[in-house]
């Protein structure tokens, strides 16, 4: 079988490069963008993800974790008395103001919780640095931070809400949709901290089901026990908060529509490109249906092409994409590009300059092949 | 010498069992072709009546606009006539549709054209084999090498047409016509771009080709010069057709 597609293709090499590019440029655009958006939407959920709670307990219509509402922290007690549940613990995550010792401002996010608890920091941290937190007015901050908030060293003191604070250790891993700079103090000093008055209130109570209870029926007795707040599983706050900053906020309409953009783009390069190779041939293909060459012959002709146009447009806007994703990390903006995103790019892609191929397929199929002896 | 055709170097017998001579291979019966309607309308073709046997070369000869064009699309069942019979074989094509006179096409005609059109990004012997690839044959390497040694371009196999001339271009585009032994080879003005030593050639190939493998040549030109290597020389003025 002859190579027809192919060494169409090679035989003009500038067009080619151009609709590679076009390609290349369309899935690198796709995936920057798709790669921030889930980067933000990791960072969003991050909190819910690390904990090993199965229950949240939090204020009605609470719209994700970045913003709670303070709830009575007697419901941890409450909380506790259902059947079924483990354990059951206060978790302040609210928001405070920083205040530096050089003057700047910025509105942080603070987690506060029992050092004695069984919930475990939902972020990395050193075992001696949150011992150090027993101590008054310390906080722990990411490090990721610390150049936004001047923090070059343990022992930096701050004001957060008109009170002192200390930085005594770091953290690592700890980002949200926000992008707020993330301090964790224990969990009465938070309080403290905190814009919000949170005298005998907390942001959430975290619940651990039992073994050998279901989390569904857990959650159904809590909901039957405790008034004024919702019950949510993780899955179903991680699904709220996604939701949230998707479409309520529509910040992901947003990167979705340039992400479609960045395929059409590529689409539209593809439909040129190949129209364009057509156009310039349209004797050759005439003389190849005067031979007899079915529909279907000319039309998968195009396809392979497209396809080919498609998969090497697509390897090189992977390899760009994978390049350009360090970039961005270093410039601390979220990005997660994980393998199947990419397999979707691919397949998207492809897809895409296949449907683009149908464009100069319609005008080959219309070709008369009496034309070639016309001119 | 470049731009010369050079004369076959082998023949060989791609039919291994000869047809009979002067079969008929295409009948014309009242044929007519009308484009648009009314008083613009444009006679191409009127009641055109013409048989073609295998084995011979036709020549049809006319002045631009005689109808030349529209004949050799109704002959070579790319288009449809207005009004008329077309024989193929003695199948009549005129109710079937595009798809079986795709078919018919593909099985019995061989088309050279004025502008050549090989396939500019394959080489001589790709797009030889092209031909077979489009008619659904197996395609042979070594029929598609034989075929092109035949009409004396055995050389030209892994050269692209742009570095070749015009007259090679011309060669590998009949052995390419050639590919699956086609019972009819059709061919539109095919010493148009070529110097009056490579017509000549090219006209002799035709011919020689049209007895030593049976086929039905029509070529069309208004090249008065190649008329003597025609067996029969018909003219088209205004759509009619004398001979």
């Amino acid at each position: 079988m002859i190579p027809v597609a192919f060494k169409n293709l090679l035989h003009n090499r500038a067009r080619l490069a151009v609709a590679l590019g076009g390609v290349a440029f369309s899935v690198v655009l796709t995936l920057i963008e798709l790669g921030i958006l889930l980067g933000f939407l990791k960072n969003a959920t991050a909190v819910i993800d690390r904990t090993p709670a199965e229950l949240w307990v939090m204020a009605p219509q609470t719209p994700n974790q970045d913003m709670s509402h303070p709830i009575s922290d007697r419901i941890a007690g409450q909380t506790r008395s259902v059947p079924g549940v483990a354990w059951a613990e206060n978790l302040i995550f609210d928001w405070g103001v920083w205040k530096g010792a050089d003057g700047r401002q910025e509105n942080v996010q603070i987690i506060g919780i029992d050092l004695d608890g069984h919930i475990p920091l939902p972020l990395i941290a050193e075992k001696e640095d949150l011992e150090k937190l027993r101590r008054p007015n310390t906080v722990l901050l990411d490090t990721a931070e610390r150049k936004r908030l001047g923090v070059d060293r343990v022992g930096v003191q701050a004001e957060l809400w008109g009170r002192r604070a200390e930085i005594v250790g770091f953290t690592r891993g700890g980002r949200t949709f926000t992008t707020a700079a993330i301090l964790v103090a224990q969990y009465d000093q938070a309080k403290e901290f905190t814009f919000t008055p949170m005298g005998g209130q907390t942001s959430f109570v975290q619940v651990k089901v039992a073994d050998g209870y279901r989390v569904e029926d857990v959650q159904e007795r809590l909901r039957e026990r405790l008034s004024g707040v919702e019950v949510l599983t993780g899955a179903e706050f991680r699904a709220r908060t996604i939701r949230y900053w998707l479409v309520t906020t529509g910040v992901g309409t947003g990167f979705l529509i340039s992400a479609l953009m960045g395929l059409l783009v590529g689409g539209a390069v593809v439909a040129q490109v190949l129209y364009a190779n057509v156009v310039e041939h349209l004797k050759e293909f005439g003389v190849m249906k005067a031979l007899g060459a079915s529909p279907w012959w000319q039309t998968g002709l195009l396809l392979e092409q497209a396809a080919y146009v498609g998969l090497g447009g697509c390897a090189l806007g992977l390899l760009s994409s994978a390049g350009l994703a360090r970039v961005v990390e270093a410039t601390q903006t979220p990005i997660w590009m994980p393998w199947p995103l990419m397999l979707c790019a691919l397949a998207v892609a492809v897809v895409i300059c296949l449907a683009a191929s149908m464009v100069p397929a319609a005008k080959l199929l219309r070709l008369e092949p009496a034309a070639v002896f016309m001119s | 010498m470049p731009g010369a055709l050079t004369q076959p170097q082998t023949k060989l017998s791609l039919h291994p069992a000869p047809r009979p001579a002067c079969e008929t291979a295409l009948e014309l019966a009242n044929v007519s072709k009308t484009y648009g309607s009314g008083a613009g309308a444009v006679h191409a073709l009127r009641g055109v009546d013409l048989h073609i046997g295998t084995g011979s070369l036709s020549l049809i000869a006319g002045p631009s606009g005689s109808g030349k064009s529209t004949l050799l699309s109704v002959l070579g069942c790319l288009m449809q006539p207005s009004a008329g019979s077309v024989r193929v074989f003695g199948e009549a094509l005129e109710k079937r549709s595009e798809s079986h006179r795709s078919s018919v096409r593909r099985v019995n005609f061989g088309f050279v054209f004025q502008g050549i059109h090989l396939l500019p990004a394959l080489t001589g012997l790709e797009n030889v084999l092209l031909a077979g690839e489009i008619k659904g044959l197996s395609a042979s390497e070594e029929q598609a090498r034989s075929l092109m040694a035949r009409v004396g371009v055995a050389e030209l196999h892994d050269r692209l047409p742009k570095d070749m001339s015009g007259g090679q271009r011309q060669r590998v585009a009949i052995a390419r016509a050639l590919f699956g032994k086609p019972r009819i080879l059709l061919a539109d003005e095919p010493t148009a771009a070529l110097d009056r030593r490579n017509a000549a050639a090219t006209l002799e190939l035709l011919r020689e080709l049209s007895r030593s493998l049976d086929v039905a040549v029509i070529v069309v030109s208004h090249d008065r010069s190649l008329f003597h290597y025609a067996d029969r020389l018909l003219e088209l003025e205004d759509g009619r057709l004398k001979e």
